[in-house]
């Protein structure tokens, strides 16, 4: 009996290792966005501004630009690592993101509405124009999936069936729109649909924030539901979960964190299919651990690229959409191809 | 069978060949070679009865007239009617009947429809330049159709020698080859004196830095016409150190190189507001909205109120460039050149080659 405690408590040690080699990367790489940047800054410089900001062109790039942007890269990263995560254990499905569902082609669409026609649907600053229509299509994307859900049940295939036809359906109206676009619309739909952090506030960065820390501590409270769940249905309605509720309530939670991640900085792929299956290899199933660290996964994928995104051409910013699966998919196929633990 | 078979091929041949003598008799009278800005050698039978033109339609009505633009029989209605919409409506509302001439797609959208074209028989269709590669596969099938394709470029910014060869392309194939000339001396007119002025200027001044501005951060390399433009202009485009066609500028770059002149490119509902019919206080709201960017109270541009937006057509392969380089020059050397007034330029480049009336505000600056 002691010698299956002292095995999980090893197990449970190597998770905290894990979790606490994520955060020290993440911190690391904070401190390495913060520091880059056209204008030399010390790193001096930088935290004195950020303790006392003055009204000098230091705390200007700092508080104004070098913060939001490294925060945003964390959270963001961290919000579609997360909706990844919780995607791929609702629908049962490896193969499953935060986009499978269509959420990222509703948001195009509402994006690209407002960069061709101008049309918005509520009265707002400019800057929150192309937001708040991603947004708003992104999440009427999930209501419709929740709709055919609700007909149909909500089991996994109905789900990613219903999420392709949708998906399909804003991207022949995002095609359709980008027909009609003028060149120059076109370039900013293009640029949207690439990803950039160039958009990022500090209050775009706390609207971020709060939904994500909101998301997780639900989640958290539901970690041994979910993780029962990946046993599969059977297993776990036999140990009580209510599966569909369950589901509906998690779709619920994942949409949000999408949408209002993805309507800031446009849509960033890559992240959350990749960075649920890198914790999940280095972490094993148990969603207390898994949550947590998929959430750091992501915000540690997002930041190299932001890193990456200013410093390929430095003065320049490299749409970091690309790069990110660029600098992703070679370390995701070593430990997919070298990996001891079985991937699903 | 066989017989019937061999009869009818006979009667093919027959009938193809008499078609060909009837082509070629065609082709004797009133046809020239025209060398276009691709450098492939064309015949076209001029003067030209029925076109087919996919960008340009400016330049080439500033060249025939309204009698030219009754000749269109197909153009890329979509050049006018979704890119440049207060243009569009503008002729519209003076020509109505322009919005009864068949499309024929928009090479650029990869939408253009060589079987369309086909289908109007025109006599010549007139291209863009930048227009080639989109379009190469189907230069075949126009050329087995005996359709010739004339390549025009305006793209190349200010510069005398394309404008002047597209300009005369366009008299040749119009038979207006006087007001072609007219049109191209006006041309060199306004951007020579302008240019030789700014070589002069540069010999002896610093150039100010330059940031051109599209929406959000993107802006534009010296590769890019538009990153040309401001170097031509005697102004140093800061973006050329960092971009080399299009893309997004660094926020934080542009503070550190601290820009002398900001200018936003604008058109309706895009930046800043401006073209036919716009009211100058909404663009000068929109200039204001613009520039509320975190840091920018410190920009030297800001702060000399040296911020500006110009319509896109000025930046955008036509004729009038110069009425941007006329901005330009006069944004960039103020001193110089407080007696050029380049909306007057606009105002009589109107009056003289255009068929409708000028209105509206075409370039704002911030107050």
């Amino acid at each position: 009996m002691t010698d299956i405690a002292d095995a999980y408590s090893k197990i449970v040690q190597k998770r905290f290792l894990f979790i606490f080699l994520f955060l020290v990367l993440s911190s690391l790489l904070s401190f390495v966005n913060l520091i880059i940047g056209p204008i030399k800054l010390s790193l001096f410089e930088i935290l004195q501004s950020l303790i006392s900001p003055r009204e000098d062109t230091t705390s200007i790039v700092v508080w104004e630009y070098r913060l939001p942007w490294t925060l945003m890269a964390v959270l963001v990263g961290g919000a579609l690592g997360l909706a990844g995560l919780q995607m791929q254990t609702i629908l049962n499905n490896p193969l499953a993101s935060p986009y499978t569902l269509g959420i990222s082609s509703g948001a195009g669409f509402g994006a690209a509405l407002a960069y061709v026609l101008g049309i918005y649907v509520i009265a707002v600053p400019s800057e929150f124009i192309v937001p708040i229509n991603a947004f708003v299509f992104s999440f009427l994307t999930c209501m419709l999936i929740l709709t055919i859900g609700k007909i149909r049940g909500f089991t996994s295939e109905t789900l990613i069936l219903g999420g392709i036809a949708i998906s399909f359906m804003f991207q022949s109206l995002l095609a359709l729109l980008q027909y009609y676009a003028s060149e120059e619309a076109l370039q900013a739909i293009v640029f949207w649909l690439f990803g950039s952090l160039t958009k990022a506030s500090l209050l775009k960065a706390q609207i971020v924030a709060v939904v994500l820390i909101a998301v997780t501590i639900l989640l958290l409270f539901r970690s041994w539901k979910i993780t029962a769940l990946r046993l599969g249905e059977e297993k776990a309605k036999s140990l009580g979960v209510d599966v569909e509720s369950l589901r509906v309530e998690i779709l619920l939670y994942v949409s949000i964190l999408t949408s209002v991640a993805i309507c800031f900085v446009g849509v960033i792929g890559f992240v959350g299919l990749v960075a649920p299956h890198i914790a999940r290899i280095l972490l094993g199933e148990d969603q207390r651990f898994l949550i947590v660290g998929s959430i750091l996964c992501g915000g540690l994928i997002l930041s190299a690229g932001a890193v990456a995104s200013k410093t390929i051409v430095p003065g320049a910013i490299f749409p970091i959409g690309i790069i990110t699966s660029m600098l992703g998919i070679p370390f995701f196929l070593f430990l997919v191809l070298k990996g001891r633990r079985e991937i699903w | 069978m066989r017989k019937i078979g061999v009869f009818v091929l006979l009667l093919l041949v027959l009938v193809s060949g008499c078609a060909q003598k009837e082509i070629k008799k065609v082709e004797e009278e009133g046809s020239v070679t025209i060398e276009d800005l691709m450098g492939r050698k064309v015949e076209v039978k001029v003067p030209v009865e029925r076109v087919v033109i996919t960008f340009n339609v400016e330049e080439y009505v500033a060249v025939g007239g309204i009698d030219a633009l009754k000749k269109v029989v197909g153009w890329s209605k979509y050049y006018w009617e979704g890119r440049r919409p207060t243009v569009w409506k503008t002729y519209l509302e003076k020509y109505p009947w322009i919005d009864e001439i068949p499309d024929v797609g928009y090479p650029w959208k990869g939408t253009f429809s060589a079987e369309k074209v086909i289908e109007l028989q025109p006599d010549v269709v007139i291209m863009s330049k930048e227009q080639y590669k989109y379009v190469k596969d189907d230069l075949a099938k126009l050329e087995k159709a005996g359709i010739p394709v004339i390549f025009i470029d305006y793209y190349r910014p200010f510069n005398v020698s394309t404008h002047e060869k597209s300009t005369l392309i366009l008299g040749k194939l119009l038979g207006k080859e006087e007001r072609a000339k007219e049109l191209i001396e006006y041309y060199k007119k306004e951007v020579e004196e302008v240019l030789k002025k700014l070589r002069q200027i540069e010999k002896t001044r610093e150039r100010p830095k330059v940031l051109l501005l599209g929406k959000g951060w993107t802006s534009y390399g010296n590769k890019h016409y538009r990153g040309e433009m401001i170097e031509f202009s005697g102004g140093r485009n800061i973006a050329a150190n960092v971009l080399e066609k299009s893309g997004e500028i660094s926020p934080e770059f542009v503070l550190k190189e601290n820009p002398d002149v900001v200018i936003f490119i604008g058109k309706k509902g895009w930046n800043v507001d401006l073209g036919y019919g716009i009211d100058k206080e909404l663009a000068k709201s929109m200039i204001e909205e613009q520039v509320k960017r975190p840091g920018w109270e410190n920009l030297n541009a800001v702060k000399n109120k040296r911020v500006y937006a110009i319509y896109i057509y000025f930046v955008h392969g036509h004729i009038f460039d110069f009425v941007a380089l006329q901005y330009f020059a006069k944004w960039f050397y103020p001193e110089e050149f407080k007696d050029l007034n380049p909306e007057n330029s606009w105002k009589e480049f109107h009056e003289k080659f255009l068929p409708v009336e000028y209105s509206g505000v075409w370039a704002v600056k911030l107050e």
